[in-house]
């Protein structure tokens, strides 16, 4: 029943509850998040292994942050500000050395996916790593271009582009496989 | 329809739009193989599998994580003995049910504000006053009985008043268009704006009252004070025991009963003057506000009535150069911080686990968490 109840609590009054000392409810932020926040991690980390510590490091730098959250904002637009931000961070401070954000550089990705739906992340595979990243902001966590211009500090209307030329592209070079 | 418009369509749709297709589109996307594929694969993208190794990874980064956030409470008392932790949680309930019998009112806050320790109760409210819990994203509206607990604020409309009574006795009261945030017990918090009376009775052992303002830090102990934060200036009025004001840009200023200090906008004093406890205690009536509708933007406007005009200009604390002055100051009253101030904040404290609860006053925006008052 509780789980339900949780199931349903937006992620800023559970933010705000953490805060107010549930700390409980840390599991059940930490479970909203942990798939999302690595499908995310893996389009610029290659090393399954840096991607997991990686992973980690982040989430301990959010939830220590979480009296730092404003309801103004959307929390997921939060979120992955600050993953992006931890990051480049650590890249800069060369923790990471599978990290490549050079969309050039990015061949494949760490997730070889699994059977069954696992084969969607393939269709973004041919993408640059910073376009597969809106693409992922925009259709998977269904963020809009202004939070999207937050996280990635562009302009909403080259997000727009970017998402325009993906989407052509996608489709331009994978007819048979999308058919 | 074109597999372009469909592109067109996936580039402007609105969040979570990929279930929402429009009708017209629809019937393309059905007849077109290609646009049908690349739909179904974009919203399969939610429910892609992650690696086996980084699925499987979960369990323990989840571990590692909290642990490391120190949460799990159940850890640290895995040594105590059965009977002791039977103990403990009948201590505990006990508690709970004797608090809630204590304080029927409370149950007007919010049930993740029962976990809270509340610091002041409203005893008194007149007219529209909204409360704002911390983190909840909006203001509602106050009633009496209610608690507020470290973060919440109470803020209170034109012609609005409200008193906080705080466990120790003392009262803090806001006039109209006055905002507060509480920080910690007895009086201490964040004044935005507006005129707010403080009585402050002061604690055994005394502990340090500090009332945060964007102009600088009031310290105080025990004690009877006024202090209104007004668009362009600002004062404060002692009629009891001492104050110490901390400005952000002119040093400080200890004021004693019956004394008077302005302050410009940008945190400067301006002046101090003995004006005597009757004046100050005549600043001190929150009803004689009411029909005033900005105070303190116009000196004769804001004093109003006749006791204070009187008193003030027998005193010449506004002399009419001093109000060019005040109305010539830059406005540094800080902003709200918005996610990307926050952000640079939080990333100096990277790699210190002591400094992230720096961050915790960040939702007061206020940058005057510099100053530090060790108190009397």
């Amino acid at each position: 029943m509780a789980s339900v109840e949780n199931h349903r609590i937006t992620d800023e009054l559970l933010v705000a509850r953490i805060v107010r000392g549930e700390k409980k409810m840390l599991d059940v932020l930490f479970d909203r998040y942990i798939e999302r926040l690595m499908r995310y991690v893996v389009l610029f980390v290659k090393s399954q292994e840096e991607a997991k510590d990686i992973t980690q490091d982040i989430l301990v730098k959010i939830f220590k942050a979480l009296g730092s959250y404003r309801s103004s904002g959307r929390f997921e637009s939060w979120f992955f500000t600050i993953a992006r931000r931890t990051l480049i961070d650590c890249y800069r401070k060369k923790k990471l050395k599978t990290f490549s954000f050079d969309s050039q550089e990015i061949e494949e990705p760490v997730a070889q996916p699994q059977e069954g739906s696992g084969k969607a992340p393939e269709l973004l595979q041919g993408l640059p790593a910073r376009d597969r990243e809106i693409l992922q902001l925009r259709f998977l966590e269904s963020l809009s271009y202004e939070e999207i211009a937050e996280i990635t500090g562009m302009a909403p209307g080259t997000l727009r582009n970017v998402v325009c030329r993906s989407l052509k592209r996608l489709q331009e070079d994978n007819p048979d496989e999308l058919s | 329809m074109s597999c372009h418009k469909f592109r067109e369509w996936l580039e402007n749709c609105p969040e979570a739009g990929l279930v929402n297709l429009p009708t017209e589109l629809r019937e393309h996307v059905d007849s077109c193989r290609v646009c049908s594929a690349l739909l179904k694969r974009l919203a399969e993208q939610s429910f892609a599998r992650l690696p086996a190794g980084m699925k499987a990874a979960i369990p323990d980064i989840k571990k590692k994580v909290i642990m490391q956030c120190h949460v799990r409470e159940e850890k640290s008392g895995s040594a105590l003995p059965v009977v002791w932790k039977l103990a403990l949680l009948s201590l505990v309930s006990f508690l709970i049910l004797a608090v809630f019998y204590v304080r029927p009112g409370s149950s007007g806050r919010s049930q993740s504000a029962t976990v809270a320790e509340a610091l002041a109760t409203i005893t008194r409210l007149d007219r529209e006053v909204e409360k704002h819990l911390a983190g909840a994203p909006d203001y509602v509206l106050a009633a009496v009985s209610d608690t507020l607990a470290k973060g919440d604020s109470v803020r209170t409309r034109k012609f609005a008043e409200v008193e906080l009574t705080f466990s120790s006795g003392s009262t803090v009261s806001l006039g109209p268009d006055a905002h507060f945030q509480l920080s910690g017990s007895n009086c201490s918090g964040y004044q935005q704006q507006g005129r707010v009376l403080f009585k402050v009775k002061p604690l055994a052992p005394p502990v340090p009252i500090e009332v945060t303002t964007p102009l600088g830090l009031t310290a105080v102990l025990g004690t009877v004070f006024v202090q209104e934060i007004g668009t362009d200036t600002s004062f404060i009025g002692v009629s009891d025991g001492v104050v110490e004001f901390r400005s952000k840009a002119d040093g400080s200023n200890v004021l004693r009963a019956g004394q008077l200090l302005l302050i410009a906008s940008s945190g400067k004093v301006l002046d101090m003057k003995e004006i005597g406890r009757e004046a100050v205690t005549a600043l001190m009536d929150l009803k004689r506000l009411q029909p005033v509708p900005e105070p303190l933007q116009d000196y004769d406007k804001v004093v109003g009535d006749e006791v204070s005009s009187q008193t003030f200009e027998a005193m010449d604390v506004y002399p009419a150069s001093a109000t060019k002055q005040i109305s010539s100051e830059p406005d540094s009253a800080p902003e709200e911080a918005d996610i990307e101030d926050v952000l640079p904040e939080f990333d100096e404290t990277e790699g210190s686990e002591e400094g992230q609860s720096g961050n915790e006053d960040v939702t007061t925006g206020a940058s005057n968490s510099t100053l530090g008052v060790s108190g009397y």
